[in-house]
């Protein structure tokens, strides 16, 4: 009888370490981003920022406003261009540095081109203004599957134990279209006003 | 009750016992080695780890562990910067699912200038379709026609001299630096391929 009960307390013990072990960080886990999964629905809210993402265009190519003449000028993609758009919005402090990527589902991970100045990529963010703009990619066509926005805090350029946001696009087969995606500047959004027109839709 | 082994048991070692016959193993095992090291040494010895024997024409590609790339084109441009080096090739990062710095990703791409033996690393890199935008990093499964690579001039190169270019790609390795430090791809002195791109004089 007494033998019967250590070997079960012997099972228990080694079904409760193994369960145990599950919790273990890793030691290059431990100073991961702190990550604040959702979709497009609502806002992804972290502890440094919100982000709430409205539409995501897809085009072969894409219309950027030019440098300093005012005028447009026009990218092709190798693959696709995907036009994340999002209301960002700082909480307590402002924002200077704010690395987006994409993960596809596969992991590969793309991260902006950094050649247009109008993307949210390159904004600053004051603590409770939002500001719309579009984060934006350049991907292989036949690698969009099941994209998720990452947006990271990397304060000083560190993104260890930053505020991290994970937004499940929530797109299944998107096909891009061949009449190119506009970008748009960046602008800030006076409260209530996001639930207006989608200004850039009719492009 | 426990059953004690016995020590004259106890294995003495491998197979044979026999101590004449462990000689005469030993003895073959020797011979097959030095017969064999001698048929190596006979046949002209081991290649160099990082010989390539001769660099490949223009236009073949060249793969190390993290990029692809196809040198086809190659002429001397001065710009605002002086006089630059520039090459145009395909180029593809395949050895990673996150995106790597044109600087670690092309870091293992070394120039020599004939046939004034100069060399020259650290190029910038630009795309055909956006001539305006440094590329900062590669980006994984997306290769890239006409990428625009240029490297300074070296100190006291004459452009006009300048015949070839051998484009060498050297291996590189992939290493992970602890504590979120992200992924480091030191190349090594071992040769991937090279290439040979004849200088076109056009470009001045």
């Amino acid at each position: 009888m007494n033998r019967a009960l250590s070997i079960l307390t012997c099972a228990c013990l080694v079904v409760l370490i193994a369960v145990l072990q599950r919790f273990v960080v890793g030691k290059e886990d431990m100073v991961d981003p702190i990550t604040t999964a959702g979709d497009t629905d609502a806002a992804v809210t972290t502890d440094d920022f919100t982000v709430r993402v409205t539409e995501v265009d897809l085009a072969t190519s894409l219309e950027a406003p030019g440098d300093a003449d005012g005028g447009t000028h026009t990218v092709e993609a190798n693959g696709a261009w995907v036009l994340v758009w999002a209301d960002v919005t700082a909480t307590r402090e402002t924002i200077e540095n704010l690395p987006s990527e994409l993960r596809m589902r596969d992991g590969s991970v793309y991260v902006e081109r950094g050649w247009f100045r109008d993307s949210l990529d390159h904004q600053t963010f004051s603590p409770g203004l939002p500001v719309h703009g579009a984060f934006v990619f350049e991907v292989p066509t036949d690698r969009i599957e099941k994209p998720a926005l990452v947006v990271t805090h990397a304060f000083g350029y560190d993104s260890r134990l930053g505020a991290q946001a994970k937004v499940d696009l929530g797109l299944e087969n998107p096909e891009p279209t061949d009449r190119p995606a506009t970008l748009l500047p960046a602008e800030l959004r006076a409260d209530g006003a996001e639930t207006g027109e989608d200004d850039h839709a009719s492009t | 009750m426990v059953h004690h082994v016995l020590a004259t048991d106890a294995p003495v070692g491998p197979p044979p016992r026999n101590p004449l016959a462990r000689l005469a193993l030993v003895s073959l095992a020797g011979a097959v080695g030095s017969v064999g090291l001698l048929g190596v040494a006979v046949f002209g010895g081991l290649e160099r780890a990082d010989a390539v024997s001769e660099p490949s024409a223009a236009g073949t590609e060249v793969e190390n562990s993290l990029i692809r790339i196809s040198p086809h084109e190659a002429r001397v441009v001065t710009g605002e910067l002086g006089d630059q080096l520039q090459l145009r090739a395909d180029i593809e990062m395949h050895g990673s699912e996150r995106p790597v710095s044109v600087f670690d990703a092309v870091k293992a791409v070394v120039v020599n200038i004939e046939p004034a033996g100069k060399r020259t690393e650290h190029p910038t890199v630009l795309f055909q379709r956006m001539p305006d935008g440094i590329v900062s990093h590669l980006q994984p499964h997306m290769p890239e026609k006409d990428a625009i690579i240029s490297w300074d001039l070296p100190d006291g190169v004459d452009p006009d001299t300048i015949e070839d270019l051998v484009v060498t790609v050297h291996e590189v390795e992939r290493l992970e630096a602890r504590g979120g430090g992200g992924v480091l791809w030191p190349s090594d002195k071992k040769l991937a391929g090279a290439v040979t791109v004849p200088l076109e004089g056009s470009g001045r």
